[in-house]
């Protein structure tokens, strides 16, 4: 029962973090579904794997989440200071 | 129905409810507060699970600090315009994979979670499975150092 809706919540999220990360242009916006994601995915990593080997893998998994938090929100910021828009479309057109 | 269940089922809904509203909110802040409520309620998901380290770690570290750090910045950016994306397929992918989620379970079940102790988690960590905390602790080190050189360049 618990397995069950467990799974079923981390397949609802990671489904809604698809939705979001394709139905927006805006850097935060994606960062924001793929949280939702991550989420997801982290709930399904620790009813599938289990025991205390998935509990590290998760500790490091929120680790890691945290650091890429950490640069794409810089990455955000720089955006917006030199371009005034959030769109990912306005980062294919820049060199260097 | 065990008062275990019951929490895991409310948490549940409560996740499903912060993601829906973290990918349609308008506001960005709304948004970015809507993600912290869903770190939260995964928390709680994992803590009924019997992974109590786990949930607490992603308390304080997720919630307390990542969604905290999206959050401030968020606020303190002026709102940017709207940048739509396509609707159309991103809700058919959506759909496609919340489906293909249902006959997963339909057909092959889930396993119920087996929990781990604090002192089983700690002892792997820190004796045989110790690479995984220093590519971590690296990670974040590195983390640190982007950030600030991103957020000092103009």
């Amino acid at each position: 029962m618990l397995g069950e809706s467990l799974l079923l919540t981390s397949g609802l999220l990671v489904a809604l973090g698809v939705y979001g990360l394709l139905s927006t242009r805006s850097l935060i916006r994606m960062l924001l579904s793929v949280e939702v994601m991550f989420n997801g995915a982290l709930l399904a990593l620790l009813t599938l794997a289990g025991g205390a080997e998935g509990a590290a893998l998760a500790l490091v998994a929120v680790s890691l989440a945290a650091a890429e938090v950490g640069v794409v929100v810089s990455l955000a910021v720089l955006l917006f200071r030199r371009r005034g828009v959030l769109d990912v479309a306005a980062l294919s057109e820049s060199k260097g | 129905m065990s008062g275990s269940e019951v929490l895991a089922l409310a948490a549940s809904a409560a996740a499903v409810a912060s993601g829906l509203a973290v990918v349609r909110s308008r506001s960005t802040v709304y948004a970015a507060l809507s993600l912290a409520l869903l770190g939260s309620s995964v928390s709680v998901l994992m803590a009924a699970a019997g992974f109590e380290v786990v949930a607490v770690f992603h308390l304080l570290v997720y919630v307390g600090a990542a969604v905290t750090f999206i959050l401030f910045t968020v606020a303190m950016m002026r709102e940017p315009p709207e940048a739509p994306g396509q609707r159309g397929p991103a809700l058919l992918a959506a759909a496609l994979l919340a489906v293909a989620v249902l006959i997963y379970l339909a057909r092959a079940g889930a396993p119920e979670p087996v929990g781990a102790s604090t002192a089983e988690v700690a002892s792997l960590l820190l004796g045989e499975k110790w690479p995984a905390l220093l590519v971590a602790a690296v990670a974040l080190g590195a983390t640190m150092i982007e950030a600030i050189t991103l957020a000092r360049r103009d």
